[in-house]
């Protein structure tokens, strides 16, 4: 198939950025992929610490609403 | 048609780039200029500069020229639809349009084509604007947190002010192509912050609208409650128009609110009468030292205009923390599959893929609490309205950082102690109220800009101010560097 300047810039601007996605973004301290996801859980343990310190009455309902049927 | 006079408009006629969409449709209704030779114009610019800024996700410029010519059968018969017919724009690329890619900027999807046009894609294809180009994004509009501006299946979105900095995110090529005039408008998205951190890092002028206003079916989900859809443009009036072309009820969206937007600026309401809260430390302190001084002359100008300015505060809760449970919760099961699969750990960014991951493990009693705290949110802006009309903070306390500057670095300086209404981003997100951004001032050359929220569907009061702010500066005017 002809590969046209068109044809290159429609298609194959996702293997270009794929490309560029692969080179790996700069790192401020390597850290291996475990770490990272005990990091993100510590973060959420310490958002969930936040949230418990505001007192919420029994009937304060979240902000979501049920519709029947 | 020739390709000469495109190529002219292309290389030599940047008055036409970085014209309004009022202008462009005034030139277009007078027959200066067809529908076709505007997009073609604008095809070619997006084309040859949009990868630039690694704003360029996709061309759509075959399907744009064929809209085109419609546009021109119309107004050969003098057939006008609005202020959007024949405009180009841009659109970003969580947006599903038909038959063409629509990656959410993240590698996992690379491959997704949808066989529906998103809403706001029909309703912009209504008003006969023109859509030339999907534009890039973080992938998955940053729902796992993200470290580095790199996160995107097209590299970092880089800044038409200065490519060593961040043009923002998550909607970042929207930010960066209406900057550098490769679009007259785009179609941005905010979960927190997505569509205000663009448009104030890039200078442009971004409208989020109130949750419900304008129908997200078609779009990438993130967080159900919390996703919004909403136009970037050259100014608040290029907003307003947008905007009412893309709002409206949708019984195809669960959280549309069946209401629309009706851009009407003679029954604006008297500007005087706008009762506008702010926090002097907003500006004072928690504003970069440099960036201080803009943001003064911001609050003066918004004095000239008549708003009666006057000391406000949000209610104490935890809205970061809110804010962050919620899109965890939300996004980590509108992304279940894609975590349990295993092809997250294509994503870019290891700190996101890390927060989808550990997003499965959230307790549901955090969400509910986050949810049960969001009703005090609520409450708590009620009562503020009742005092106030609009609030104003900055939109981001400073100019687009350097692309290598980690995200989830700590400031260099100690936080104030007084959070005034610096917390306003995540809070309005949560209570789903609308914001506008507006450029204000430049720093070092980068733009900054301050941001004005309301109650639910107070968009009008918004953008009066906006048109009048606007009107005695000229920030929004301004170009980036050729």
């Amino acid at each position: 198939m002809k590969t046209t300047r068109r044809r290159a810039l429609l298609f194959g601007t996702t293997a270009a950025a794929a490309g560029l996605a692969q080179s790996p973004p700069p790192q401020a301290a390597p850290r291996s992929p475990g770490d990272e996801v005990e990091s993100a859980r510590e973060a959420m343990k310490r958002t969930g610490e936040q949230l418990a310190t505001v007192d919420l009455k029994s009937d304060t309902e979240p902000a979501f609403v049920f519709r029947a049927g | 048609m020739s390709s000469a006079p495109d190529k002219k408009m292309a290389d030599g006629n940047d008055e036409l780039f970085f014209s309004s969409i009022a202008e462009l449709s005034a030139k277009l209704r007078a027959h200066q200029i067809s529908a076709v030779e505007l997009t073609r114009a604008f095809c070619d610019r997006f084309e040859r500069l949009a990868p630039r800024y690694n704003a360029l996700a996709f061309s759509l410029r075959d399907e744009a020229i064929k809209q085109a010519k419609d546009v021109d059968w119309e107004l050969k018969v003098d057939r006008f639809r609005g202020p959007l017919q024949g405009i180009p724009c841009g659109v970003k690329d969580l947006l599903a349009v038909a038959k063409h890619p629509t990656t959410w900027g993240a590698k996992p999807f690379a491959g997704q084509v949808f066989d529906y046009d998103a809403a706001v894609v029909e309703k912009l294809r209504k008003a006969k604007a023109i859509v030339i180009g999907k534009l890039s994004m973080v992938e998955l509009a940053g729902g796992g947190g993200y470290r580095f501006a790199a996160a995107s299946l097209f590299g970092a979105g880089l800044n038409p002010w200065d490519r060593t900095r961040w043009s923002g995110g998550s909607s970042s090529g929207s930010g960066s192509a209406v900057a550098a005039g490769l679009v007259p408008f785009a179609i941005g998205s905010e979960t927190n912050g997505s569509i205000l951190t663009p448009s104030s890092y890039c200078g442009v002028t971004g409208l989020r609208p109130t949750y419900g206003l304008v129908s997200r079916h078609g779009a990438m989900a993130l967080s159900w409650t919390m996703d919004k859809l909403g136009p970037m443009c050259r100014s608040a009036e290029d907003c307003g128009m947008v905007l009412e072309a893309i709002a409206g009820g949708d019984s195809r969206d669960a959280g549309s609110a069946g209401k629309g937007y009706f851009h009407n600026p003679q029954f604006f309401r008297k500007l005087s009468d706008l009762r506008t809260g702010y926090a002097p430390v907003d500006f004072e302190e928690w504003a970069e030292p440099e960036a201080r001084e803009a943001f003064k002359q911001a609050l003066g100008v918004l004095r000239e205009i008549g708003l009666p300015l006057k000391e406000t505060k949000l209610a104490d809760l935890p809205y970061g923390a809110v804010t962050s449970t919620i899109i965890r919760a939300e996004g980590g099961s509108a992304f279940e599959s894609l975590i349990r699969s295993g092809r997250v750990d294509e994503l870019a960014d290891q700190k996101q893929i890390a927060g989808l991951k550990a997003a499965l493990e959230l307790p549901a009693a955090d969400y509910l609490r986050a949810m049960r705290i969001r009703t005090l949110v609520r409450k708590a802006f009620r009562e503020l309205f009742v005092e106030q009309d609009v609030l104003v903070t900055a939109a981001t306390f400073g100019p687009a950082p350097k692309l290598s500057t980690p995200l989830d670095a700590e400031p260099d300086r100690p936080r104030p102690k007084d959070p005034g209404l610096s917390r306003l981003t995540p809070a309005g997100n949560l209570a789903g109220l609308p914001a506008l951004s507006l450029p204000c001032g430049f720093v070092n050359g980068l733009p900054v800009a301050i941001q004005l929220v309301g109650r639910p569907f107070s968009e009008t009061n918004l953008i009066a101010i906006g048109m009048e702010f606007q009107k005695r500066t000229d920030f929004h005017k301004r170009r980036p560097p050729a």
